[in-house]
């Protein structure tokens, strides 16, 4: 395999102001303006996003059971989380428990779309800025670049394992990527023994993959000194912050169910809280200058883009989730998360570029857990909804999304008619931090007016990392979603602009 | 000659349903005369969807800014432009993706073609189009199923 090509070569900027617009290998659409001084050195930079409008004003007045299928039209990306976190919403605005059958079939289903998504994630845009390097061609940093670089089989492993996962999510929500079967309750139908059978060799098959996957993370990325040192500069993508995300009551990382676990950014736990109670603990901020609020702890309060323990912001996503757990529940993620942990100075690791390693951790522990979930013989029970016979009218459902947490808040009327519908998106959460690293990365990078498409690059791996994904963060659905970026001149005028 | 016609959209972002209403209007009146499926986003989940089909037809709106909402415009692969839903932004784009495909020996359709209706409204959820995407529909309808020998 060719040596990666980390740093490009450099001219200098036409003028002081750079926007990248818009980002490329994320979902949605970014624009980010980086402001230069008189010296040719980072001023100001701005991280923002593009919004689409009116999925409140949609939801109000209809059936508020109608909101698990409504919401996974909000995006093609993670349609399962807003599935789910709708589903545990409707659960608790008709107050009735699901039986254990249909949680284990919600969390096997979603296991299934974690595999999915992280694959792709990983694989399609986090891996070709390390395979080809962050300094390669453009032409060259995707994914046909690394197939390229790692050999053609993997690429059909790719293909494979990705409609594996996918026919999982088919066959217990019957759509794969639109799903129809969560219900408040429960679910709509059980499985077969025939669908269990086939879904448990799949599950088999894949864990294999994630295996294969974690070795090549370690012969790509964490055997070469020069990505462990751009990894762990804290210069470029670090910062000290809380972290937030779901865990079980073992305090092990948990994707469905569990307690909302918040560590400060020493490490000590800060909060732990239920669905109902997350507007004790969140409140959100908006910027005049973006169309996404920016959520934050309400007990810390808001301190403004800032990281330490007296600013509110908190990360979400792979990397929170292994900091605000104490191991992971099953035995090969949990020796990945050992060795996470020792190889980057113990939790809270705030490498941000971390968050790739995380992945491929999370990746082994859906495989694993879904294989756990279909070997277990509840599973084949048929009974899969208790039927709701109480309105509370106010429902709380929170869920792990692939990029972090997402918490779902519904009202309706007596007649369960939707009234209100707040949603907080990982994304959203992540949305300070990413303006942080984004900034802090550029800071790092561009020196003295000198720029190239390699150093661009490295300044969107500091969003990539956390794989945001905007369509549902500005509640906007993405179409092919263009990058620019814009150098602004100390007087504010463009000197460059930059497209992809 | 084995076809499949993929439609592609939101049906709850106003013109951006097109490409779905598109579909549905075929479908009726085509049963058994091709394979019809409705998608939310494209990459390699497009991939999954054409591989083994003689013939792809694939409907999605696009938004060039140069014609008039409700114009219909058809290309093929060669001159393809990126219609609104052909990428899946969590993978890679639609060329990507069939170039994927035919390295690792999968099937992949002889024949593409891509039709895209000119929108202007995607920015607000509704499950109602545009008056003129709208008032274009029939014509629309027609003219493809014209050129893709559906009836309609």
């Amino acid at each position: 395999m060719a040596e990666p090509i980390i740093f490009d070569e450099k001219h200098r900027a036409e003028t002081n102001q750079i926007t990248i617009s818009p980002g490329t290998r994320l979902d949605g659409h970014v624009k980010i303006e980086i402001f230069l001084d008189s010296f040719g050195n980072v001023d100001e930079c701005f991280f923002q996003i593009v919004e689409l409008r009116g999925f409140e004003e949609f939801c109000k007045g209809r059936p508020v059971e109608e909101l698990p299928r409504i919401v996974t039209q909000l995006c093609g990306i993670c349609p399962w989380a807003h599935h789910l976190a709708s589903s545990k919403a409707l659960d608790m605005m008709f107050d009735v428990d699901p039986p254990k059958t249909a949680k284990m079939l919600r969390e096997a289903a979603y296991c299934g779309h974690y595999i999915h998504s992280h694959i792709s994630h990983f694989y399609a845009l986090g891996a070709p800025d390390f395979v080809r390097g962050p300094g390669a061609p453009a032409s060259k940093r995707n994914v046909v670049g690394v197939i390229e670089a790692v050999g053609r089989e993997l690429g059909a492993e790719v293909l494979h394992a990705r409609v594996m996962a996918q026919d999982i999510q088919a066959r217990i929500g019957g759509r794969a990527t639109h799903p129809v079967f969560g219900l408040p309750g429960g679910i709509s139908k059980p499985i077969s023994k025939e669908d269990r059978a086939e879904m448990l060799s799949q599950a088999k098959t894949l864990l294999e993959f994630a295996k294969k996957t974690v070795k090549i993370l370690e012969a790509v990325v964490l055997s070469n000194k020069a990505y462990l040192d751009i990894i762990t500069n804290k210069d470029l993508y670090y910062h000290e912050s809380y972290h937030m995300g779901l865990v079980d009551e073992n305090n092990h990382a948990n994707f469905y169910d569990g307690k909302v676990r918040v560590i400060d950014p020493k490490g000590k736990e800060f909060t732990k809280f239920e669905a109902k109670n997350y507007l004790e603990e969140v409140a959100e901020q908006v910027m005049p200058w973006s169309y996404l609020k920016f959520p934050y702890l309400r007990k810390v309060g808001w301190k403004g883009l800032t990281d330490g323990p007296e600013s509110g912001l908190t990360r979400v996503a792979p990397l929170s989730r292994l900091n605000v757990s104490k191991g992971m529940a099953t035995p090969l993620a949990n020796a990945e998360w050992q060795r996470f942990m020792d190889t980057l100075g113990g939790a809270p690791v705030h490498f941000s570029l971390a968050n790739h390693w995380a992945r491929v951790i999370e990746l082994v522990y859906a495989c694993e857990r879904l294989v756990e979930l279909l070997s277990d013989d509840q599973i084949l029970d048929p009974k899969v909804r208790n039927i709701p016979t109480a309105n509370k009218r106010v429902g709380m459902g929170i869920v792990e999304a692939p990029r972090g947490t997402l918490i779902h808040h519904y009202e309706s009327d007596e007649n369960a008619m939707v009234t209100k519908v707040n949603m907080i998106v990982a994304t959203a959460f992540n949305h300070g931090a990413i303006c942080i690293d984004t900034a802090k990365a550029a800071r790092g990078l561009i020196k003295d007016g000198m720029i190239s498409d390699g150093i661009l690059n490295m300044v969107e791996m500091a969003f990539r990392a956390y794989d945001p994904c905007f369509s549902c963060a500005t509640h906007s659905l993405p179409g092919q979603m263009p990058l620019e970026v814009r150098v602004h001149n100390s007087s504010g005028e463009i000197t460059q602009t930059l497209r992809k | 000659m084995s076809k499949i016609v993929i439609g592609l959209g939101n049906p709850i972002l106003s013109d951006d349903a097109v490409g779905l209403r598109i579909l549905e209007a075929l479908r009726s009146k085509n049963e058994g005369r091709a394979t019809f499926m409705e998608a939310n986003s494209g990459g390699l989940a497009l991939l999954d969807m054409v591989q083994g089909f003689d013939e792809a037809v694939l409907i999605d709106s696009i938004m060039t800014g140069q014609v008039p909402p409700g114009t219909l415009m058809v290309f093929s692969l060669k001159d393809f432009s990126e219609t609104r839903h052909a990428s899946n932004l969590h993978d890679v784009n639609f060329a990507t993706a069939l170039e994927i495909g035919k390295n690792h020996g999968l099937k992949i359709p002889d024949r593409f073609t891509i039709y895209a209706v000119e929108v202007s409204e995607v920015l607000t959820f509704s499950a109602t189009m545009t008056p003129e995407v709208e008032a274009s529909l029939q014509k629309i309808i027609s003219e493809i199923a014209a050129r893709e020998d559906l009836l309609y």
